[in-house]
């Protein structure tokens, strides 16, 4: 499914559609790139790699919950910087622009898979500054808003690709954002996963191996169009909306509160991504045609009218 | 796929090297023959298992103590509960009036009662080759729900059925006989011998693999079936021989 109507730009790479998956569904090895791009999206997004490969933490790492979502604890399993290349690799042999999202514990480590990243032609690099569920990997960054500024200063200063940044919610994620636009960032993914809990009632015990799990799907939908909202209407930046998008209408909405592309992630699950891919695509061409808009970004932010 | 809570009706040591485990659900369940779930043994290990039998609230397994998770599994006492993901996989569903062969080795029989059932719903007709190192490793047929299988036995030490392994067997009942689908599951030598040697006429070969399962659903991609851009949690665990043989012969265990 492809429409004139439904190209976009953002973070300056011009997309056929507006969606992408979300950092975290698949991602880490050259064969599931191949998968991910019979998805039919506009651009896929690596796991999150650091520097050095990580094992991730033992199952349970992704639970179902009652409400619709889910939860999850991978830990940031990847093979490390040298998978980067084949990565590349892959997505270039198949002709579909690959982001290759980056976590580190320090500026150094950003810097360090954002250079390989460039090094082998990914199209640009996301840079994972709010991982839930990791010690040390991610959120405690995004969190401070002068961390944020000089990591993001310290990656766009070696790079000639894009760098976006991917923000997850806190008391101070619009002064993050804006510290991030300032550093030199092209775009915003907003938002990550919600650090969240899960305990099993008969037995008393914790659902996940790490305790502690980032809350994705339909539950966190509501809270990503408010934090989009919010920083579209400090900045008007570009943003990709990431959070609990399903349906057409879940992405019709992000956009209207200032999203210019979409990240989904838990709505891939299960055999499913296909299907859901394309019927947001089906619903978003239909929509923007029954609103009267000749493209995706003549409806970004429209919810912003006063 | 759901969640359901599992109540352990019956955790035993079938054979020498087999536990069978049984449980009651709250909700029915559906499943197709090699479907498996995600069982979590709550605060040790979530594993992954072939569902060997399910009846309406029944569900069953049979295992083999490999890690931490099944031996932990092996030791939960009727009435404790699990938490499993179920039914995860494509599964196999052959068609109506079909002929199956199904060349299992070891704990390979663990799909076995379940594509016995299928077999007899929608009217295929199924046999089933078992083969073991030696006859303390079989259980009975009634403990595994597979009274009135066609169920043939081989021993690789002869002390029961044939003598030689379930590969052996199988290539001897496919000479006399035609099949549609023969299915091999079991240890990967035994199908990457299955994937090269059995006669390939008349029928069409599949083997069921084993990889690493993590999450089940498709997410996190630790069952990616190298080299092809394939899930065994998505696409399997069923996959044809002419896909895989690279696959067999790339890993070596």
């Amino acid at each position: 499914m492809s429409s004139p109507i439904l190209r976009v730009d953002v973070a300056s790479l011009i997309l056929t559609h507006p969606i992408m998956n979300a950092s975290g569904i698949l991602g880490s090895e050259p064969e599931h790139i191949d998968v991910m791009a019979s998805w039919g999206l506009a651009a896929i997004v690596s796991k999150t790699i650091t520097p050095e490969p990580r094992e991730g933490n033992a199952p349970p790492i992704i639970m179902p919950l009652r409400n619709g979502g889910f939860i999850n604890a991978v830990g940031l399993a990847n093979r490390g910087k040298k998978s980067v290349k084949e990565l590349c690799n892959r997505a270039k042999k198949l002709g579909i622009p690959l982001i290759i999202s980056i976590g580190g514990s320090s500026s150094k480590d950003f810097v360090d898979v954002a250079e390989e990243a460039e090094r082998c032609g990914a199209n640009a690099v996301e840079l994972n500054l709010s991982c839930p569920h990791t010690p040390g990997y991610g959120i405690e960054i995004g969190f401070d808003p002068s961390t944020v500024f000089r990591v993001v200063k310290d990656v766009v200063g070696v790079l000639t690709i894009p760098v976006i940044v991917k923000l997850g919610l806190s008391d101070r994620v619009v002064e993050s954002a804006g510290k991030a636009l300032e550093a030199g960032a092209k775009a915003l993914t907003l938002i990550n996963t919600i650090r969240a809990m899960a305990i099993d009632v008969h037995s008393a015990r914790p659902l996940l191996s790490n305790i502690f799990g980032g809350l994705s799907g339909p539950p966190i939908h509501p809270i990503a169009v408010r934090v989009v909202y919010e920083v579209y209407k400090e900045y008007q930046p570009d943003i990709i909306g990431c959070g609990g998008i399903t349906t057409w209408e879940d992405a019709a909405e992000i956009i209207l509160a200032g999203a210019k592309a979409v990240q989904i992630g838990s709505a891939l699950a299960l055999g499913r991504a296909r299907f859901v891919v394309q019927g947001v695509l089906r619903g978003l061409v239909r929509w923007l045609k029954e609103l009267g808009l000749r493209s995706v970004a003549e409806a970004v932010g429209l919810a912003h009218r006063r | 796929m759901k969640l359901v809570e599992a109540e352990a009706l019956r955790i035993e040591k079938a054979s020498k090297t087999l536990w069978v485990a049984e449980f009651s659900v709250a909700e029915k369940l559906r499943g197709l023959p090699f479907e498996f779930a995600m069982i979590w043994v709550k605060g040790v290990d979530e594993i992954p298992l072939s569902i060997a039998w399910l009846d309406k609230q029944i569900v069953g397994f049979i295992f083999k103590i490999r890690g931490e998770g099944t031996r932990a599994l092996s030791s939960i006492k009727r009435g404790d509960r699990v938490l499993m993901k179920i039914p995860l996989g494509k599964g196999f569903a052959p068609p109506s009036g079909t002929k199956i062969l199904l060349v299992a080795g070891g704990v390979g029989i663990a799909p076995a009662p379940l594509l016995a059932k299928y077999c007899r719903e929608v009217g295929c007709t199924l046999t089933i080759v078992w083969g073991v190192k030696s006859s303390d490793e079989l259980c009975s047929p009634s403990s595994i729900w597979l009274d009135g299988v066609d169920l043939e036995v081989a021993t690789e030490d002869g002390s029961q059925g044939f003598r030689g392994t379930a590969l052996d067997l199988a290539m001897r009942i496919a000479r006399d006989g035609v099949f549609d689908y023969v299915v091999a599951v079991g240890p990967r030598a035994m199908l990457r011998a299955f994937c090269r040697e059995f006669p390939r006429d008349k029928c069409e070969k599949l083997v069921a693999l084993e990889t690493m399962v993590k999450c089940g659903m498709g997410m996190c991609g630790s069952c990616i079936v190298k080299p092809l851009p394939k899930l065994l949690c998505i696409d399997g665990p069923v996959f044809s021989c002419s896909e895989v043989m690279r696959h067999l012969e790339l890993s070596n265990s």
